[in-house]
């Protein structure tokens, strides 16, 4: 019977490696973006059974409920590489050879010219808890495997530094790094998938902020998408669809049937409110507004797609 | 499913429960709706409403109100 005891694998037959240089390979390109995921998010091998697989599985990603989602990010205008230098140490005081003891931590600082709002928009994500996909200009997304899920790298680190005012001799700019957690997750299991043109064209949501006010049964509902758009302006009519709203009493959850209309003179919607839920209500009973979820929205008859409310937003049955 | 009518929508099943009377005097009141029309105006579009709406319930199978 075999015995691996005290055998060192000095190349032997139980060694994998081997020096024929690949048909094809891929060289890395400059960077072009990346995508956050949300912690345990990742790409199934059925997500990654064909580019078109990876593209739809990636966009539906980005619509998903909070908690299963990517964010993806496109807009850098600066990239470098602040990885540390590897540590070494000198064998003994009878050579002068160094080696390499530990290898340096993967970190990346980019820039992005979008704005202020943005930039808080990226605060966000400090302490997000995300992993990271890279994205180069020759849409090749690069990441990590774990287990038989491709999935973004482990951060230590998402910093958003001090928005810098420009000069006449340089321009504005917002920067902002990343620091790996793992030097395997990105050596040794690092894995990349060969996206193309669609896969760089996927979006993030914006933030709807909803205000609200009732008169007798009808509410008021303003939508102001980030920062400052009237969502009205957009999509006044799909806006006027049901579904793309959830009004229900606080207590019970019990669901109010809404009829949506829009308001030119206030460039608000005006919510008919009716059912049993509304109608056999008591004064001052307690009801919440709010979008339906971002997937919902994508999904009506007339699209709303890229937008999720803040919040649900209170009022009191008069 | 909704039925979108000059940017007001509505809810063909829910709708369709109502009587053309219950119809009209719930949503009479809505100023997004009654916008730039004289009350004669405004019953006579959600007359008109109520008959789409209750024209697509009746093709898509849900029973509307008795008249």
């Amino acid at each position: 019977m075999a015995d691996i005891l005290s055998i060192p694998n000095c190349g032997s037959a139980s060694g994998t490696q081997n020096i024929g240089t690949p048909i094809c390979d891929i060289i890395r390109g400059i960077p072009l973006g990346f995508i956050l995921l949300d912690a345990g998010v990742g790409f199934s091998s059925s997500d990654r059974a064909s580019l078109s697989a990876f593209n739809t599985a990636l966009r539906t990603k980005t619509r998903a409920l909070r908690g299963s989602r990517a964010y993806p990010f496109f807009k850098l205008t600066n990239f470098e590489d602040k990885s540390k230098e590897p540590t070494r140490a000198t064998a003994g005081n009878l050579t002068n050879t160094d080696i390499i003891t530990q290898d340096g931590v993967p970190a990346f600082a980019f820039q992005h010219r979008l704005g202020d709002v943005m930039h808080q928009q990226l605060m966000k994500f400090a302490n997000a808890g995300c992993t990271i996909l890279l994205v180069d200009k020759n849409y090749v997304v690069y990441g990590t495997i774990s287990g038989t899920t491709f999935t973004g790298f482990s951060l230590s680190e998402f910093f958003v530094g001090l928005p810098k005012f420009g000069s006449p001799s340089a321009l504005s700019f917002y920067p902002f790094e990343v620091t790996l957690a793992s030097e395997t997750e990105y050596k040794e299991s690092g894995r990349f998938i060969q996206g193309d043109s669609t896969t760089v064209t996927v979006t993030g949501i914006r933030d709807v902020v909803l205000d609200a006010s009732i008169a007798v049964s009808v509410l008021s509902v303003g939508l102001t998408a980030l920062q400052g758009k009237n969502l009205t302006d957009l999509y006044a009519t799909e806006l006027a669809q049901a579904g793309a709203y959830i009004v229900k009493k606080t207590s019970g959850g019990a669901s109010v049937t809404v009829s949506p209309a829009f308001n030119s003179s206030t460039g608000k919607m005006d919510l008919t409110l009716s059912g049993a839920a509304w109608t056999g209500a008591t004064t001052g009973d307690a009801f919440t507004v709010n979008l339906a979820a971002s997937s919902v929205l994508a999904g009506l008859a007339s699209p709303i797609d890229g937008y999720e409310s803040t919040g649900a937003v209170t009022f009191l049955k008069p | 499913m909704s039925l979108i009518i000059d940017n007001a929508g509505f809810d063909v099943a829910a709708m369709a429960q109502l009587t053309k009377k219950q119809f009209v005097e719930l949503h009479q009141d809505n100023p997004a709706i009654k916008y730039g029309k004289s009350d004669a105006e405004l019953k006579k579009w959600l007359e008109d409403a109520y008959a789409a709406i209750v024209e697509k319930a009746k093709a898509s199978g849900a029973v509307p109100a008795a008249q």
